[in-house]
């Protein structure tokens, strides 16, 4: 997700929730200072990784490494946690892939589903029964897939509640669920590969075998997800009662009324429907021109304005440049 | 994500850039992080229809480009990576407004505000680098922990870019007709170099601790906040709220038309 695509509240509170986590997860981590330089290492293999192309048979189509599950597999789901926060950090940075404030929304959507729901929900009850090469397959693609479906559908909530979008939620949600259920099944399969290898060649390097003084509780993970789901409902819900108005108010200001009547039985039927169902207040585009009309003067003085600030910033750097 | 060719050609311009010197360049790393932080929030709350502060709001960050001697068109040429989804809510817009001409406006605000938001991004790192905005989030006590993590994934991933590039390339003299890596070598590839990686941080663990490691890296040179760097942040608090809060380019364009 890039930054234009998420509103300053909606970021707000996924930033809120990345951060819990990220506590949670130092706090975890803070004694084993052996594991950084491997976190740092891991980091930089799967930013590199994930550039590689993995032909999928009979596809025709190629897909990349699930960097969550890997990370999680070897340092386990807090290390892994943090080092998915790290290369999606530099990504966003380096890459421009996302944006400083849209970081909280894709920690969200890739490391944490990736680290704990696919992880430690997922992955880790699978192989616990046995770790056979079909299990590490079984698991590694049952994790992918579902992290990468609850990742595409935050997606397509964070984009709904920022408002930036009028693709319908049904349409919205149709065109992305199928897609990454394509691509979770194929980056299943290649972490698969990698898992496989590591447990025949190196099994003591994978987080599971090693794992013995630090047993995972399921309860107490599934009281801080409860919790986390709260604040989250709550945040999403303070949002949505402080600006009830947001866009009514863009279209009050264009057309000057904020509601329009509409004739025909379709839409009494809908607005019925609507009305007993509805989180969001009715929403219509006014019919008439005036928005390019009040735009035009605004564009004009936006290119008067820019010409002399970019004279200003072109003769700065001239003396600047002299100066040096 | 970039090809490997491309990566590393964007990590080593953009580690080139951050040495050269201009007024930018050489503003207090903490000012300018606020200031992006600062404007990427003003610029996407800008309404989906309001297209002249959107435009309006771009100025800042142009302006800024031209001073620190960065090429706008070439780095926009990087950004392409988030693109098509955005490209993909425009379409949606338009084909599912009610009416087509606010489509087009809400799809350009949107484009308009991508596309800055990841270019006042990319002017915060091409004028820092990563060690400036590392020292930065130490002093604003971030956990040391993801501080160091941050930099030493940033450090090796030089190295390892480099390595998989070395991978790709005895892969494709062996097999130059596959697109990709065959289902058979998926494991054993990407396995062997997982294996090397991790020893060679047992190693980089090893020689950290003979240098007295104890679980933070040290940031020795300090940035203090100078004349410049309050000059900056007076012009640009003055800039932005005049173009975000107040009509003054609709004024301007007013008296024209």
């Amino acid at each position: 997700m890039a930054d234009g695509l998420v509103t300053p509240a909606v970021a707000g509170v996924m930033y809120a929730a990345s951060t819990a986590a990220a506590i949670y997860s130092i706090r975890k981590i803070k004694s084993e200072d052996k594991k950084i330089p491997l976190m740092g290492i891991m980091g930089a293999f799967v930013f590199a990784v994930q550039m590689l192309n993995f032909t999928i048979p009979g596809t025709g189509s190629s897909g990349h490494l699930c960097g969550g599950l890997l990370l999680s597999a070897i340092l386990g789901p807090y290390a892994g946690f943090i080092t998915m926060i790290s290369i999606l950090v530099i990504q966003c940075l380096m890459f421009a892939d996302g944006g400083l404030l849209a970081l909280g929304c894709n920690i969200w959507n890739m490391a944490f589903y990736g680290c704990f729901i696919g992880y430690l929900f997922i992955y880790k009850p699978i192989i616990s029964k046995g770790n056979g090469n079909g299990r590490i397959i079984l698991a590694s693609v049952l994790a992918s897939v579902i992290s990468l479906q609850l990742g595409a559908f935050s997606v397509v909530i964070e984009t709904m509640l920022s408002g930036v979008t009028e693709l319908p939620f049904a349409v919205f949600l149709s065109l992305m669920q199928p897609i990454h259920l394509a691509i979770g099944i194929g980056e299943g399969l290649i972490t698969s590969a990698v898992l496989i290898f590591i447990s025949q060649t190196r099994p003591e390097l994978l987080d599971y075998n090693t794992e013995s003084q630090n047993k995972f509780s399921y309860k107490k993970t599934l009281a801080i997800l409860c919790i986390a789901v709260a604040v989250l409902a709550g945040g999403v819900s303070l949002f949505a009662s402080s600006n009830p108005d947001g866009l009514e108010w863009s279209i009050e200001r264009v057309t000057g009324v904020t509601d329009i009547d509409r004739d025909g039985k379709i839409y009494k039927k809908a607005d019925d429907i609507q009305s007993k169902l509805a989180v969001l207040p009715d929403y219509a585009l006014p019919d008439n021109d005036s928005a390019i009309g009040t735009s035009l003067s605004g564009i004009v003085g936006c290119t008067v304005v820019m010409v002399i600030c970019i004279g200003g910033a072109l003769a700065v750097r001239k003396i600047s440049k002299r100066k040096a | 994500m970039p090809s490997i060719d491309n990566a590393e050609i964007l990590v080593k311009g953009i580690e080139k850039q951050t040495q050269n010197k201009s007024i930018v360049h050489g503003l207090n790393t903490t000012v300018k992080l606020i200031f992006t932080v600062v404007f990427v929030c003003l610029l996407v709350s800008v309404q989906k229809y309001d297209i002249s502060k959107s435009i309006a709001m771009c100025i800042p960050i142009i302006m800024l480009y031209i001073v620190s001697d960065i090429p706008i068109l070439k780095t926009l040429k990087k950004i392409w990576i988030v693109l098509p989804f955005c490209i993909f809510m425009c379409l949606g817009n338009i084909v599912f407004a009610t009416n087509i001409k606010y489509g087009l406006l809400s799809s350009f605000v949107l484009l308009l505000k991508v596309i800055f938001s990841v270019l006042s991004t990319n002017l915060l790192i091409m004028t820092s680098g990563m060690e400036k905005i590392c020292g930065v989030l130490s002093k604003m006590h971030f956990p040391n922990i993801f501080v160091t993590q941050i930099l030493l994934t940033y450090r090796y991933i030089f190295v390892l870019l480099s390595e998989v590039h070395t991978l790709k390339d005895a892969y494709s003299l062996r097999a130059p007709k596959d697109r990709g890596l065959n289902i058979k070598v998926w494991g054993t590839l990407v396995g062997q170099l997982l294996l090397r990686s991790i020893d060679r941080a047992n190693e980089l663990y090893n020689s950290m601790q003979l240098r007295g490691f104890s679980g933070a890296v040290t940031y020795s040179k300090k940035e203090t906040i100078g004349i410049i760097d309050l000059i900056f942040t007076l012009i640009m608090a003055f800039m932005l709220y005049i173009l975000r809060f107040t009509n003054i380019t609709s004024i301007i364009g007013g008296r024209i038309v």
